[in-house]
């Protein structure tokens, strides 16, 4: 289950392809909103897709008739329920995917799940670290399709993304290029100008110089997009001029998967389109402002990341008043790695190559010199030594450790107090105790550093604990916290610090 | 199609069940139509990125 967002329907499609290598006969279903199948349609590895009509239940409760919705929605239940499914992967992270999780199975659910008892948990560990990154993203080093891997626990995938596209689907795609005066003597770089949020949004005139260079150097351009989309799209034809077709508006995105898979390149931000581009194994130059290309870059080997020297980075801003990151990507180090590979040797931004080693995990690799890393390396070693114990040893200065042990440190001498206070409790029933469990556990926000990954990791734990039962909350509160202090301890002893 | 005044009343009867469940979440376990109403509020106020107006 992860039903929304174009892109992230792609990010699923490794731990599809893993699932069948893990278990060759399985039959594997797909859960999706209605609108966002576009990327996982015509899958191998996918048997059926599960088509979640959200909208329409929202609307139908919104038409003031909620009974009218409610039905609607129960009958949807029903069919889902009557496919007899073993085993649920949710992925996603809204509250509505982890209650119809609840209400297709009552157990066997692998993500965010609501329990009976009033609450939603999480309780496997590879889902309560993908829950713990977004309070602490410092700390982590993994692609979410890395982390989506772990969560199902399989390894084995190609090496990235998988999408099947029908030979009608490319003839099509061609058809349409012809008819547009495609020259098929030249080579496609695709152009992918919009984007959902603004501060993702290369500027325009970026994309008309880097057209014109292009053009210049033999190629001819196709600006793709949605209908909201086409009139930037149009303003970059504009500037170009010749050998430049705008698509954008014209064709759905499927079709646009199409398209782009007869291109030789696809120039792109952070877009469900740079996902796709590099899912037909297409070259893809993605440019990152705000967003984080550890956690969400395109996933396969020998694609471009380039991002602003800026050590602010990711921020996360929607909007961006001054857009200067995205800004200073210039076109011609794009050229430049287009061109050469390379973006030569002063680019004014950041540059990386992608890497996925086969049933290994994806990362960046810095092209120029002193680019900034979007990760503490030291953190990120030890929250993922906590996870896994075979991840051999870091080749980091054990001097470098220090900050982050005691920090850590620190953090486990207020969790073993906590836990101090919980067997307190159980002994003498003394309420104060519990609160002064809860007035510790208030305090461990002021970690800023590793802390709060760990910190974001116990309270997912203990969110989870279901709380009908007082006595049974208290003993699975002190279950959480034993064993959050062992999994860290182990961490941090592996180094004998 | 209901009329204005029994669209009202709908609205209220949700509003009301809802209300409940949300009062005695944490006393006793919730009921299979309980978790469908829930779920139902969530959907109610959840939006897809093409739902959203970023302008």
């Amino acid at each position: 289950m992860l039903p929304n967002n174009l892109g992230d329907v792609i990010m699923a499609t490794p731990v599809l392809e893993g699932i069948k290598a893990k278990y060759p006969g399985c039959f594997c279903a797909y859960f999706v909103e209605d609108g966002f199948e576009a990327g996982i349609e015509n899958n191998l590895y996918c048997d059926e897709i599960i088509k979640f009509p959200r909208k329409e239940i929202k609307r139908k409760l919104a038409s003031g008739n909620e009974e009218e919705g409610i039905d609607f929605f129960k009958k949807v239940l029903r069919d889902i329920k009557n496919k007899n499914i073993n085993i649920i992967i949710n992925l996603f992270q809204h509250p509505y995917v982890s209650f119809i999780a609840s209400l297709i199975k009552d157990k066997n659910i692998i993500g965010q799940y609501f329990l009976k008892e009033g609450n939603h948990a999480v309780l496997d560990a590879w889902s309560q670290y993908l829950y713990a990154v977004a309070f602490a993203r410092q700390c982590n080093n993994l692609h979410a399709v890395d982390v989506y891997r772990r969560i199902a626990e399989v390894k084995d995938h190609g090496d990235g993304y998988t999408i099947q596209l029908k030979d009608e689907e490319k003839v099509n795609a061609q058809r349409y290029l012809n008819e547009k005066k495609c020259d098929p003597e030249k080579k496609i770089m695709l152009f992918q100008a919009g984007a959902a949020l603004s501060s993702k949004r290369w500027p325009v005139e970026h994309f008309i110089k880097l057209g014109s260079m292009l053009i210049s150097g033999g190629w001819q351009i196709v600006v793709t997009g949605s209908p909201s989309e086409k009139d930037c799209a149009m303003g970059i034809q504009q500037g170009i001029g010749q050998n430049c077709i705008v698509a954008a508006g014209e064709t759905s995105f499927r079709q646009s998967m199409a398209i782009c898979s007869l291109a030789a390149g696809c120039v792109t931000g952070d877009t469900a389109q740079m996902h796709a581009s590099a899912g037909c194994k297409v070259p893809t130059y993605a440019i990152f402002g705000s967003t984080n290309p550890v956690e969400t870059g395109p996933y396969g080997t020998g694609h471009y990341v380039f991002s602003a020297h800026c050590p602010n980075r990711p921020c996360f801003e929607t909007e961006c008043k001054t857009g200067i990151c995205m800004r200073s990507v210039l076109p011609e180090t794009i050229y430049a790695c287009i061109a050469n590979g390379d973006p030569g040797d002063s680019p004014r931004c950041d540059v990386y190559t992608t890497l996925v080693e086969k049933d290994g995990d994806y990362r960046l690799i810095a092209l120029s010199r002193n680019a900034y890393a979007y990760f503490n390396p030291v953190d990120a070693y030890l929250t993922r030594l906590a996870f896994e114990k075979n991840i051999g040893s870091s080749n980091i200065p054990l001097s470098e450790f220090e900050l982050s042990i005691r920090e850590t440190r620190e953090w486990l001498d207020d969790l073993d107090a906590m836990r101090k206070f919980l067997e307190n409790y159980l002994k003498t029933r003394n309420n104060a105790a519990v609160k002064e469990f809860e007035r510790l556990k208030t305090l461990m926000i002021r970690f800023k550093g590793i802390g709060a990954f760990w910190t974001a990791l116990l309270n997912i734990r203990l969110n989870s604990v279901p709380l009908l039962d007082p006595n049974e909350g208290i003993n699975k509160s002190l279950e959480a916290c034993r064993e959050t202090f062992h999994q860290i301890s182990y961490a941090i002893g592996h180094y004998g610090l | 199609m209901p009329q204005d005044s029994a669209l009202s009343d709908h609205q209220n009867n949700f509003n009301e069940k809802l209300q409940h469940i949300i009062n005695t979440m944490g006393k006793e376990p919730l009921s299979e139509d309980e978790i469908v109403l829930l779920a139902c509020r969530e959907i109610a106020s959840s939006y897809s990125r093409d739902e959203r107006d970023y302008k």
